[in-house]
């Protein structure tokens, strides 16, 4: 067997249990992403959305199970995943511009730790300021790209963050609740780039919380709650957990 | 040469260099606890060298420098490593993991100091208030232009030279991982998704604050230490806008407190008081004045 | 050795004469009166406030020590403790007020502005300090001991006074303990009950401050904190209600200053602050390997199981697809 073999499917969750502490958040989740598609996570509070991510990411420790990207481990394709956590996950007082922000998305390449000036290749600081203008202009920040975090908006706070993970130019974006407490105008931009991404073969997971809105922003979903509810198309995926849901109520 | 700069070389410029390249130091450092949120470990680290400077001694039966530093970067690893433990596994609030650690491992300190050998060779409980700035004094060279010589600088006090050789090496350091250190401190679980190895540099941040704390305890005491690491930094970041910004003045600030205080202490306490005042504790009145000044100017807006 | 251990068995049995004896009493009525206090600015999350204040009250000591010294005749001042706790306890009280006006008005957060305000007032304690050992006298030693802790200079009368005062704390706090509960459950509920939260975390405060400035000759400013701290985080490890958290924690810190002092009257040499400290942290050692729920051995077991658990699911999960 090819451990290492390269797949088309972007995202290959089998068999996967976390637990925070001693409490079983995710049990036995099995679940794969189709590629170039937009694919919601969706559950009740508590369901363990946010660690679904994370675990696939590596940021939090697995009990059991395993993940590939692509057919590989997370490790071997760091820089075609993005991800874009939740505005809460980090310190808006923090003396850093938005373009300073915006910046962390295009730094890459195993030479990470040595300054720019350092690395001959990668055409240098041009090519990363040339995607970092470009990132700011999709999401439309621009002209607030010179202000300290601390001063934007709650939208704006999201608009950058989504830049960041543009201008990583990824194959897989991976983002939190991203429309969560966000203006009208933010939730346009975002919608917009994020379809973007996926008519341009990337693709998108978000974890939502309007159940409303998923079959309309997104192709797929996953229904998470501990474990695997259900997944396909959106629109089936959310019919097929109403109907388990009514049943188990019907039989109650 | 004057009689009055042959004192002043004499009996003032290695206390005062040692201050001020600590404080620079400590505030330049100490900018990334306050950002951090985790000034309160700081504390406990400043409070946990006591301990780990007498164990060293009561192990290895010397004052080598060598020894002094690995006790007390020991001692700060255990307490850093004991605060995560009490959280993790007690679930109790970090400031009170914080509490149980420092008070513990100062209270050993403590009682080492006074029921072992240590109290005889200096380590007593005075020089853990204030520091040994006194024992520190240089014999200059017979003219001024001898001053410029590397030679006749490298036989200042081995206090001194270490807190400048550290004073220059920490900025280079921090400027070699700027743009991944600002990530990791940033948005920590962005950075690991990114591969910047962000906990390797805190880790490595966490071992040069050890470092300063360790290096700069013969000069200002353990807990005046946590007032250069804290003062400048929060005076610094009531306005600051960029992470260079804020880095920068920090360290600024750190620097004009070491400066004026120790001049306080020794050239204007004598004028009016009639006798010099401690100068490591004026160093850390001067810090904190800095910062109850600019907290008055710059207000939340 | 041996006669060390018959010695410290002679105090802690209350033989040790009728001066330990009266110090002996009085810091076990701290040690429990801290612990109990301890709980509620634990629950508050507000334990290291006691650490700036103490670390403040150095200034104060040494300013009313100077104060007192100019007022009185040429350096025969005699150590008063009154004056010396009074100056302690403005000093303190400042620290603490200007924490709280750095949180509420700058971006600082509160553990920035404890850290810098303790550590650079305790700067002026020792300006003020170098001062006051300067201008000499007799009382001048005194000083030092507040630093430190040093049961075995206290007078009787410094014994009644600490006494009373860790008294008068314990007694107001277990009047006041259904209130002081609310409070540090949440703000919130506690003001839709119609309680006059302001008020109870004046008192709160008092209370710490009170317990704080009553132990500081004994275990001493820089180490005070910890009668405040350890005692009611260990018993946290056990108790899950405040009633009998309460109870746990008064007895821990009893217990600790009880083991503590009688050891520093059997071996004069060791600072009695530093001991008090080192039983109650024991305790709490044992405590953290041991808890059922909150024990790091538990917590171990408890996570190695379920990673078993884990692992079986997923091959039988394996398993029913392969089939």
């Amino acid at each position: 067997m090819i451990l290492r073999e390269e797949s088309g499917v972007p995202l290959a969750v089998t068999a996967l249990s976390v637990a925070y502490r001693d409490e079983p958040v995710l049990w036995d989740v099995n679940w794969s992403v189709r590629a170039g598609s937009m694919t919601a996570v969706v559950g009740p509070n508590g369901a363990g959305k946010t660690t679904l991510l994370s675990a696939s990411l590596g940021l939090v420790p697995r009990l059991a199970g395993d993940v590939r990207f692509w057919g590989q481990p997370f490790s071997a394709v760091r820089d075609r995943v993005a991800h874009v956590p939740q505005r809460e996950s980090v310190d808006w007082d923090f003396p850093v511009t938005a373009r300073d922000v915006v910046r962390m998305g295009a730094m890459r390449g195993a030479a990470w730790w040595l300054p720019g000036w350092l690395v001959p290749t990668r055409a240098g600081r041009r090519e990363t300021e040339r995607r970092v203008e470009d990132a700011l202009v999709r999401v439309d920040m621009t002209e607030l790209g010179a202000r300290p975090i601390g001063e934007l908006s709650g939208g704006q706070q999201q608009r950058v963050f989504l830049a960041r993970a543009l201008a990583q130019d990824a194959d897989l974006v991976i983002l939190d609740e991203p429309f969560a407490g966000v203006d009208e105008g933010t939730e346009a931009v975002l919608t917009a780039e994020l379809r973007r991404l996926a008519e341009a073969g990337r693709t998108v997971i978000a974890v939502h919380h309007d159940l409303g809105s998923v079959a309309r922003h997104f192709d797929d979903a996953l229904v998470l709650d501990r474990t695997v509810r259900a997944q396909g198309p959106a629109a089936e995926a959310l019919a097929t957990w109403r109907g388990d849901v009514g049943a188990a109520a019907a039989g109650v | 040469m004057s009689e009055a700069l042959r004192t002043f070389l004499t009996l003032d410029l290695a206390p005062l260099l040692a201050v001020t390249f600590a404080a620079g130091t400590l505030a330049l450092l100490g900018a990334f606890l306050v950002l951090e949120r985790r000034a309160m470990i700081g504390d406990a680290v400043a409070h946990s060298v006591l301990p780990g400077l007498v164990i060293a001694f009561l192990v290895t039966g010397t004052r080598a420098p060598s020894a002094m530093l690995l006790g007390a970067l020991g001692a700060a690893v255990v307490a850093s490593g004991a605060i995560g433990t009490i959280g993790r596994f007690g679930r109790l609030d970090p400031t009170v993991a914080i509490g149980i650690v420092f008070t513990t491992l100062f209270a050993l300190g403590v009682l080492l100091v006074e029921t072992s050998g240590a109290r005889n060779v200096d380590l007593d409980l005075d020089c853990v208030l204030s520091g040994q700035l006194e024992l520190l004094f240089w014999t200059p060279p017979a003219t001024a232009v001898d001053l410029l010589r590397p030679a006749v600088l490298a036989t200042l006090p081995r206090e001194t030279l270490l807190l400048g050789a550290l004073f220059a090496a920490v900025p280079a350091l921090l400027a070699l991982v700027w743009r991944p250190l600002e990530a990791a401190v940033f948005d920590p679980t962005y950075a690991r998704t990114r591969g910047t190895a962000p906990r390797l540099l805190r880790a490595g941040l966490f071992i040069l604050q050890a470092a300063a704390i360790v290096a700069s305890f013969e000069a200002l005491g353990s807990i005046l230490v946590i007032a250069l690491l804290t003062c400048p930094a929060a005076a610094a970041r009531l306005d600051a806008r960029t992470l260079l910004g804020y880095v920068t003045r920090s360290c600024v600030y750190g620097l004009f407190a070491g400066v004026t205080g120790y001049l306080l202490a020794t050239r204007t306490a004598p004028a009016v008081l009639g006798s010099s005042i401690d100068a490591s504790g004026t160093v850390a009145v001067c810090a904190g004045t800095l910062l109850a000044v600019r907290a008055l100017v710059v207000r939340r807006s | 050795m041996g006669e060390l251990v018959a010695e410290w068995l002679r105090a802690l049995s209350f033989g040790g004469g009728f001066n330990t004896n009266v110090v002996l009493c009085a810091a076990i009525l701290l040690g429990v009166a801290a612990g109990t206090v301890g709980v509620f600015s634990m629950l508050r999350k507000e334990s290291l406030v006691a650490d700036a204040f103490a670390h403040a009250s150095l200034a104060g000591v040494a300013a009313a020590f100077l104060v007192r010294g100019a007022l009185t005749a040429e350096g025969s001042a005699p150590r008063s403790m009154e004056v010396l706790i009074l100056g302690a306890g403005v000093s303190g009280s400042l620290a603490v007020g200007a924490i709280g006006w750095l949180t509420r008005n700058t971006r600082l957060t509160a553990d920035t502005a404890t850290a810098a305000v303790s550590s650079a007032s305790f700067g002026l304690g020792i300006c003020l300090l170098s001062i006051a050992r300067r201008a000499g006298g007799a009382g001048q030693a005194g000083l030092d001991d507040l630093i430190f802790g040093s049961a075995a200079s206290m007078t009787r009368a410094d014994a009644w006074t600490m006494g009373i005062l860790a008294a008068l704390t314990l007694t107001i706090t277990l009047v006041a303990s259904k209130p002081l509960t609310a409070i540090a459950f949440s703000d919130r509920y506690a003001r839709t009950t119609g309680l006059r939260v302001p008020a109870m975390e004046a008192l709160l405060a008092a209370l710490v401050a009170a317990v704080t400035l009553a132990g500081m000759q004994a275990v001493g400013m820089l180490l005070i904190v910890a009668l405040l701290v350890i005692p009611p985080a260990t018993a946290r490890l056990w108790a899950r209600r405040v009633p009998p958290l309460l109870a746990l924690s008064a007895s821990i810190g009893g217990l600790s200053a009880w083991t503590g002092t009688s050891l520093s009257a059997a071996a004069p040499n060791a600072p009695t602050g530093a001991l008090i400290v080192l039983t109650a942290s024991a305790l709490f050692v044992v405590s953290l390997a041991a808890a059922p729920e909150r024990g790091v051995i538990a917590g171990l077991l408890r996570r190695a199981r379920l990673r078993r658990d884990a692992n079986a699911a997923a091959l039988r999960a394996r398993d029913a697809r392969g089939a």
